[in-house]
Protein backbone atom coordinates (compact mmCIF):
# COMPACT_ATOMS: atom_id res chain seq x y z
CA UNK A 1 0.00 0.00 0.00
CA UNK A 2 1.28 3.41 -1.38
CA UNK A 3 1.75 5.61 2.04
CA UNK A 4 1.21 8.54 -0.28
CA UNK A 5 -2.36 7.36 -1.18
CA UNK A 6 -3.26 6.07 2.27
CA UNK A 7 -2.49 9.45 4.06
CA UNK A 8 -4.10 11.53 1.00
CA UNK A 9 -6.89 9.40 0.47
CA UNK A 10 -8.07 7.21 3.12
CA UNK A 11 -7.32 9.32 6.37
CA UNK A 12 -9.29 11.97 5.47
CA UNK A 13 -12.55 10.33 5.45
CA UNK A 14 -11.73 8.22 8.58
CA UNK A 15 -14.84 9.61 10.14
CA UNK A 16 -17.09 9.05 7.22
CA UNK A 17 -16.05 5.21 7.61
CA UNK A 18 -16.81 5.80 11.29
CA UNK A 19 -20.21 7.25 10.81
CA UNK A 20 -21.39 4.76 8.16
CA UNK A 21 -20.05 1.50 10.86
CA UNK A 22 -22.31 3.18 13.55
CA UNK A 23 -25.38 4.18 11.15
CA UNK A 24 -24.76 0.15 10.78
CA UNK A 25 -23.99 -1.52 13.79
CA UNK A 26 -25.59 1.33 15.92
CA UNK A 27 -23.00 0.78 18.45
CA UNK A 28 -19.88 3.36 18.53
CA UNK A 29 -17.35 0.79 19.95
CA UNK A 30 -18.38 -1.80 17.26
CA UNK A 31 -18.00 1.51 14.69
CA UNK A 32 -14.56 2.07 16.20
CA UNK A 33 -13.23 -1.10 15.79
CA UNK A 34 -14.80 -1.57 12.42
CA UNK A 35 -12.85 1.56 11.16
CA UNK A 36 -9.46 0.20 12.86
CA UNK A 37 -9.78 -3.06 11.01
CA UNK A 38 -10.49 -1.52 7.82
CA UNK A 39 -7.98 1.24 8.00
CA UNK A 40 -5.36 -2.00 8.71
CA UNK A 41 -7.21 -3.96 5.96
CA UNK A 42 -6.54 -1.30 3.72
CA UNK A 43 -3.21 -0.96 4.76
CA UNK A 44 -2.18 -4.52 3.94
CA UNK A 45 -3.57 -4.32 0.46
CA UNK A 46 -0.82 -5.42 -1.69
CA UNK A 47 0.24 -2.24 -3.83
CA UNK A 48 -0.88 -4.65 -7.62
CA UNK A 49 -4.76 -4.39 -6.05
CA UNK A 50 -4.69 -1.08 -4.28
CA UNK A 51 -3.30 0.34 -8.03
CA UNK A 52 -6.67 -0.66 -9.41
CA UNK A 53 -9.05 1.18 -7.16
CA UNK A 54 -10.56 3.82 -8.75
CA UNK A 55 -12.65 5.32 -6.25
CA UNK A 56 -11.06 5.18 -2.73
CA UNK A 57 -13.81 7.08 -0.77
CA UNK A 58 -16.41 4.20 -2.82
CA UNK A 59 -14.07 1.40 -2.08
CA UNK A 60 -13.26 2.19 1.90
CA UNK A 61 -16.95 2.10 2.26
CA UNK A 62 -17.86 -0.82 0.80
CA UNK A 63 -15.34 -2.32 2.74
CA UNK A 64 -16.72 -0.39 6.10
CA UNK A 65 -20.50 -1.73 4.85
CA UNK A 66 -19.33 -5.24 4.72
CA UNK A 67 -17.26 -5.45 7.83
CA UNK A 68 -20.16 -3.47 10.08
CA UNK A 69 -22.80 -6.00 8.67
CA UNK A 70 -20.65 -8.59 10.16
CA UNK A 71 -20.40 -7.07 13.27
CA UNK A 72 -24.30 -6.36 13.21
CA UNK A 73 -25.07 -10.01 12.39
CA UNK A 74 -22.62 -11.40 14.82
CA UNK A 75 -24.00 -8.38 17.99
CA UNK A 76 -27.79 -10.01 16.77
CA UNK A 77 -26.80 -13.29 17.12
CA UNK A 78 -25.14 -12.64 20.64
CA UNK A 79 -27.98 -10.55 21.75
CA UNK A 80 -30.13 -13.59 20.52
CA UNK A 81 -28.35 -16.45 22.51
CA UNK A 82 -27.17 -14.69 25.16
CA UNK A 83 -30.41 -12.12 26.29
CA UNK A 84 -32.98 -14.87 24.48
CA UNK A 85 -34.05 -11.06 22.90
CA UNK A 86 -34.78 -9.43 26.47
CA UNK A 87 -31.63 -7.23 26.48
CA UNK A 88 -30.98 -3.73 25.70
CA UNK A 89 -30.42 -2.41 22.35
CA UNK A 90 -26.67 -0.76 22.62
CA UNK A 91 -25.97 2.63 21.02
CA UNK A 92 -29.40 3.49 20.82
CA UNK A 93 -30.44 6.35 23.26
CA UNK A 94 -32.68 5.44 25.39
CA UNK A 95 -35.57 8.29 26.57
CA UNK A 96 -37.22 9.71 23.60
CA UNK A 97 -39.87 10.46 25.21
CA UNK A 98 -37.39 12.86 26.89
CA UNK A 99 -36.62 14.48 23.28
CA UNK A 100 -39.95 15.26 22.54
CA UNK A 101 -40.42 16.92 25.94
CA UNK A 102 -37.28 19.13 25.26
CA UNK A 103 -38.59 19.59 21.67
CA UNK A 104 -35.10 18.49 19.95
CA UNK A 105 -36.78 17.25 16.95
CA UNK A 106 -33.56 16.82 15.70
CA UNK A 107 -32.63 14.21 17.84
CA UNK A 108 -36.25 12.33 17.06
CA UNK A 109 -35.35 12.93 13.13
CA UNK A 110 -32.13 10.95 14.14
CA UNK A 111 -33.72 8.47 15.40
CA UNK A 112 -36.14 8.21 12.82
CA UNK A 113 -33.08 7.77 10.33
CA UNK A 114 -31.83 4.67 12.73
CA UNK A 115 -35.12 2.83 12.55
CA UNK A 116 -35.67 3.00 8.70
CA UNK A 117 -35.27 -0.01 6.85
CA UNK A 118 -31.89 -1.24 6.01
CA UNK A 119 -31.57 0.00 2.53
CA UNK A 120 -33.68 3.32 2.65
CA UNK A 121 -31.62 3.70 5.89
CA UNK A 122 -28.18 3.47 4.20
CA UNK A 123 -29.38 4.96 0.98
CA UNK A 124 -30.35 8.20 3.15
CA UNK A 125 -26.64 8.29 4.97
CA UNK A 126 -25.28 7.49 2.18
CA UNK A 127 -26.71 10.56 0.07
CA UNK A 128 -27.60 13.23 2.88
CA UNK A 129 -25.38 12.64 5.22
CA UNK A 130 -22.14 11.60 3.28
CA UNK A 131 -23.34 13.29 -0.12
CA UNK A 132 -22.74 10.73 -1.95
CA UNK A 133 -23.11 10.80 -6.08
CA UNK A 134 -25.96 7.71 -6.95
CA UNK A 135 -23.39 6.09 -8.70
CA UNK A 136 -21.05 5.99 -5.96
CA UNK A 137 -24.59 4.86 -3.53
CA UNK A 138 -24.25 1.93 -6.43
CA UNK A 139 -20.98 0.70 -5.64
CA UNK A 140 -21.21 0.92 -2.22
CA UNK A 141 -24.38 -1.10 -1.53
CA UNK A 142 -24.23 -3.20 -4.55
CA UNK A 143 -27.58 -2.19 -5.79
CA UNK A 144 -29.17 -0.98 -8.94
CA UNK A 145 -29.59 2.64 -9.24
CA UNK A 146 -33.04 2.28 -9.61
CA UNK A 147 -33.00 0.34 -6.00
CA UNK A 148 -31.22 3.72 -4.76
CA UNK A 149 -33.73 6.12 -6.54
CA UNK A 150 -37.01 4.09 -4.70
CA UNK A 151 -35.26 3.88 -1.57
CA UNK A 152 -33.93 7.54 -1.23
CA UNK A 153 -37.51 8.76 -1.91
CA UNK A 154 -39.08 6.16 0.35
CA UNK A 155 -36.89 6.70 3.10
CA UNK A 156 -37.44 11.02 2.64
CA UNK A 157 -41.19 10.62 2.37
CA UNK A 158 -40.96 8.52 5.86
CA UNK A 159 -39.35 10.84 7.47
CA UNK A 160 -41.47 13.61 5.98
CA UNK A 161 -44.61 12.11 6.92
CA UNK A 162 -43.23 10.79 10.49
CA UNK A 163 -41.84 14.78 11.40
CA UNK A 164 -45.41 16.30 9.99
CA UNK A 165 -47.21 13.71 12.36
CA UNK A 166 -44.50 14.33 15.46
CA UNK A 167 -44.75 18.16 14.32
CA UNK A 168 -48.42 18.19 14.48
CA UNK A 169 -48.99 16.44 18.07
CA UNK A 170 -46.45 18.51 19.67
CA UNK A 171 -48.45 21.32 18.44
CA UNK A 172 -52.00 19.81 19.51
CA UNK A 173 -50.54 19.31 23.34
CA UNK A 174 -48.62 22.42 23.78
CA UNK B 1 -36.53 36.61 -5.83
CA UNK B 2 -38.79 35.15 -3.37
CA UNK B 3 -36.37 33.38 -1.37
CA UNK B 4 -39.39 31.18 -0.01
CA UNK B 5 -40.94 29.92 -3.27
CA UNK B 6 -37.39 29.15 -3.85
CA UNK B 7 -36.81 27.20 -0.92
CA UNK B 8 -39.89 25.41 -1.15
CA UNK B 9 -39.42 24.19 -4.82
CA UNK B 10 -36.11 23.40 -4.16
CA UNK B 11 -38.01 21.16 -0.97
CA UNK B 12 -40.65 19.47 -3.70
CA UNK B 13 -37.43 18.33 -5.89
CA UNK B 14 -35.64 17.22 -2.87
CA UNK B 15 -38.72 14.75 -1.85
CA UNK B 16 -38.53 13.44 -4.97
CA UNK B 17 -35.36 12.72 -5.23
CA UNK B 18 -34.41 15.41 -8.22
CA UNK B 19 -31.67 17.64 -6.48
CA UNK B 20 -28.23 17.74 -6.90
CA UNK B 21 -25.55 17.24 -3.75
CA UNK B 22 -25.16 21.38 -4.39
CA UNK B 23 -29.04 22.12 -4.08
CA UNK B 24 -29.13 19.70 -0.92
CA UNK B 25 -26.14 21.67 0.85
CA UNK B 26 -28.28 24.66 -0.16
CA UNK B 27 -31.33 23.60 1.68
CA UNK B 28 -29.14 22.42 4.88
CA UNK B 29 -27.68 25.85 4.80
CA UNK B 30 -30.65 27.30 4.89
CA UNK B 31 -32.29 25.44 7.29
CA UNK B 32 -29.65 25.93 9.59
CA UNK B 33 -29.09 29.47 9.07
CA UNK B 34 -31.24 30.35 11.80
CA UNK B 35 -33.66 32.62 10.05
CA UNK B 36 -36.07 29.87 8.49
CA UNK B 37 -39.36 31.16 7.19
CA UNK B 38 -42.37 30.51 9.82
CA UNK B 39 -44.11 28.29 6.61
CA UNK B 40 -41.25 26.43 6.39
CA UNK B 41 -40.29 25.87 10.07
CA UNK B 42 -41.99 22.42 10.47
CA UNK B 43 -39.17 20.62 8.10
CA UNK B 44 -36.12 22.35 9.42
CA UNK B 45 -35.50 19.64 11.63
CA UNK B 46 -34.89 17.20 9.16
CA UNK B 47 -31.85 19.36 7.92
CA UNK B 48 -30.40 20.21 10.98
CA UNK B 49 -30.76 16.75 12.02
CA UNK B 50 -28.32 15.81 8.77
CA UNK B 51 -26.12 18.61 9.50
CA UNK B 52 -25.54 17.46 12.91
CA UNK B 53 -24.86 13.90 11.60
CA UNK B 54 -22.45 15.23 9.18
CA UNK B 55 -20.53 16.88 12.03
CA UNK B 56 -20.21 13.52 13.91
CA UNK B 57 -16.57 12.39 14.42
CA UNK B 58 -14.58 9.58 15.52
CA UNK B 59 -13.61 10.27 19.21
CA UNK B 60 -10.08 8.86 20.75
CA UNK B 61 -9.29 7.35 17.51
CA UNK B 62 -5.07 7.53 17.93
CA UNK B 63 -5.85 6.13 21.75
CA UNK B 64 -6.82 2.66 19.65
CA UNK B 65 -3.96 2.65 17.92
CA UNK B 66 -1.96 3.20 20.83
CA UNK B 67 -3.66 0.10 22.83
CA UNK B 68 -2.31 -1.74 20.15
CA UNK B 69 0.92 -0.52 19.56
CA UNK B 70 1.43 -1.21 23.82
CA UNK B 71 0.14 -4.87 23.68
CA UNK B 72 1.94 -5.63 20.75
CA UNK B 73 5.39 -4.25 22.52
CA UNK B 74 4.38 -5.26 25.89
CA UNK B 75 4.63 -9.18 24.10
CA UNK B 76 7.16 -9.14 21.93
CA UNK B 77 9.60 -7.57 25.32
CA UNK B 78 7.61 -10.01 27.40
CA UNK B 79 9.06 -13.15 25.23
CA UNK B 80 12.60 -11.28 25.05
CA UNK B 81 12.94 -10.77 29.16
CA UNK B 82 11.64 -14.55 29.75
CA UNK B 83 13.85 -16.19 27.66
CA UNK B 84 16.78 -14.09 28.98
CA UNK B 85 16.01 -14.69 31.81
CA UNK B 86 15.45 -18.50 31.45
CA UNK B 87 19.21 -18.29 30.21
CA UNK B 88 20.17 -16.29 32.93
CA UNK B 89 18.97 -19.05 35.47
CA UNK B 90 20.50 -21.73 33.30
CA UNK B 91 23.51 -20.01 33.88
CA UNK B 92 23.44 -19.50 37.03
CA UNK B 93 22.64 -22.83 37.75
CA UNK B 94 25.59 -24.29 35.59
CA UNK B 95 27.91 -22.24 37.49
CA UNK B 96 27.09 -23.34 41.21
CA UNK B 97 27.09 -26.84 40.44
CA UNK B 98 30.04 -26.69 38.67
CA UNK B 99 32.52 -24.39 40.88
CA UNK B 100 32.75 -26.26 44.21
CA UNK B 101 33.60 -29.87 42.37
CA UNK B 102 36.81 -27.86 40.60
CA UNK B 103 37.42 -25.89 43.47
CA UNK B 104 37.43 -29.39 45.73
CA UNK B 105 39.48 -31.07 43.32
CA UNK B 106 42.28 -27.99 43.74
CA UNK B 107 42.06 -28.08 47.15
CA UNK B 108 43.08 -32.38 46.93
CA UNK B 109 45.46 -31.57 44.18
CA UNK B 110 49.08 -32.12 45.58
CA UNK B 111 52.34 -32.56 43.52
CA UNK B 112 52.91 -35.55 42.40
CA UNK B 113 55.32 -36.73 44.02
CA UNK B 114 53.44 -36.46 47.56
CA UNK B 115 50.49 -38.49 45.89
CA UNK B 116 52.94 -41.15 45.52
CA UNK B 117 54.04 -41.55 48.58
CA UNK B 118 51.00 -40.93 50.14
CA UNK B 119 49.30 -43.80 48.02
CA UNK B 120 50.58 -46.64 49.85
CA UNK B 121 49.59 -45.22 53.02
CA UNK B 122 46.40 -44.65 52.46
CA UNK B 123 43.62 -47.62 52.97
CA UNK B 124 41.56 -46.88 50.22
CA UNK B 125 39.91 -48.99 47.69
CA UNK B 126 42.34 -49.34 44.51
CA UNK B 127 39.69 -48.15 42.29
CA UNK B 128 39.56 -44.93 43.37
CA UNK B 129 43.24 -44.04 44.27
CA UNK B 130 43.39 -43.67 39.78
CA UNK B 131 41.48 -41.52 39.26
CA UNK B 132 42.83 -38.58 41.79
CA UNK B 133 46.37 -39.60 40.38
CA UNK B 134 45.05 -39.05 36.78
CA UNK B 135 43.28 -35.67 37.87
CA UNK B 136 46.27 -34.84 39.88
CA UNK B 137 48.88 -35.30 36.68
CA UNK B 138 46.77 -33.54 34.85
CA UNK B 139 47.63 -30.32 36.78
CA UNK B 140 51.07 -28.17 35.84
CA UNK B 141 53.22 -28.38 38.86
CA UNK B 142 52.77 -26.11 41.70
CA UNK B 143 55.32 -24.46 44.03
CA UNK B 144 56.50 -26.39 46.98
CA UNK B 145 54.16 -25.61 50.04
CA UNK B 146 52.00 -23.19 48.44
CA UNK B 147 47.77 -24.32 48.36
CA UNK B 148 47.06 -24.49 44.63
CA UNK B 149 44.78 -22.30 44.30
CA UNK B 150 45.75 -20.35 41.60
CA UNK B 151 46.00 -23.64 39.33
CA UNK B 152 44.87 -23.79 35.75
CA UNK B 153 41.09 -24.81 36.33
CA UNK B 154 40.39 -28.50 35.57
CA UNK B 155 38.93 -28.77 32.00
CA UNK B 156 35.61 -31.23 32.39
CA UNK B 157 34.75 -32.15 28.47
CA UNK B 158 31.49 -32.37 29.49
CA UNK B 159 31.07 -28.97 30.70
CA UNK B 160 33.45 -27.60 28.03
CA UNK B 161 30.48 -28.88 25.91
CA UNK B 162 27.75 -27.51 27.98
CA UNK B 163 29.58 -24.37 27.62
CA UNK B 164 29.65 -24.11 23.84
CA UNK B 165 25.90 -25.18 23.44
CA UNK B 166 25.23 -22.22 26.15
CA UNK B 167 27.39 -19.66 24.12
CA UNK B 168 24.94 -20.80 20.70
CA UNK B 169 22.02 -20.61 23.08
CA UNK B 170 23.31 -17.11 23.05
CA UNK B 171 24.23 -16.23 20.05
CA UNK B 172 20.82 -17.79 19.10
CA UNK B 173 19.02 -15.32 21.69
CA UNK B 174 20.75 -12.74 21.11
CA UNK B 175 20.74 -12.47 16.87
CA UNK B 176 16.57 -13.09 18.26
CA UNK B 177 16.59 -9.87 20.09
CA UNK B 178 18.55 -8.00 17.81
CA UNK B 179 15.77 -8.97 14.88
CA UNK B 180 13.45 -8.11 16.99
CA UNK B 181 14.56 -5.23 17.60
CA UNK B 182 14.92 -3.84 14.63
CA UNK B 183 11.15 -5.12 13.66
CA UNK B 184 10.22 -2.86 17.13
CA UNK B 185 12.19 -0.27 15.63
CA UNK B 186 10.29 0.09 12.31
CA UNK B 187 6.64 -0.91 13.63
CA UNK B 188 7.20 1.93 16.35
CA UNK B 189 8.96 4.51 13.41
CA UNK B 190 5.32 3.40 11.16
CA UNK B 191 3.28 4.01 14.19
CA UNK B 192 4.73 7.26 14.90
CA UNK B 193 3.77 7.98 11.58
CA UNK B 194 0.35 6.93 11.65
CA UNK B 195 -0.51 8.58 15.14
CA UNK B 196 0.83 12.11 13.42
CA UNK B 197 -1.96 11.43 10.87
CA UNK B 198 -4.74 10.62 13.39
CA UNK B 199 -4.30 13.49 15.14
CA UNK B 200 -4.18 15.74 11.91
CA UNK B 201 -7.06 17.00 11.42
CA UNK B 202 -8.06 17.58 7.80
CA UNK B 203 -9.42 21.05 6.07
CA UNK B 204 -10.77 19.31 3.12
CA UNK B 205 -13.09 17.26 5.35
CA UNK B 206 -17.16 17.80 5.06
Amino acid sequence: MNWTIFQEQVFPIRDKLYRFALRITGNTHEAEDVVQEVLEKIWRTPEAQSEQVLNWEAWCMTLTRNRSLDKARAQTQRRTTTLDGLGERPGVSANPAQAVETRDLAEIVRRMIQELPEKQRLVMHLRDIEELSYEEITEVLNISLEQVKVNLHRARKAIREQLNATVNHLTEIS
Amino acid sequence: MNKVSDIQALLDRYWEGETSVEEERLLKSYFNSGNVDEELLRIAPLFQALQREQSVQMAATSKVVEIRTHRFLWHGWAAAASVALMVTAGLWWWNQSQFPVVEQVVQTNTPPQEVETVLPDVAEPPQEAPDEVVIAQEKPPHKKGKPAIHSKPVVDPEAEKAMEEIKAALALVSSKIKKGRHEAAKGALYLEEVDKIFKIKPDTEG
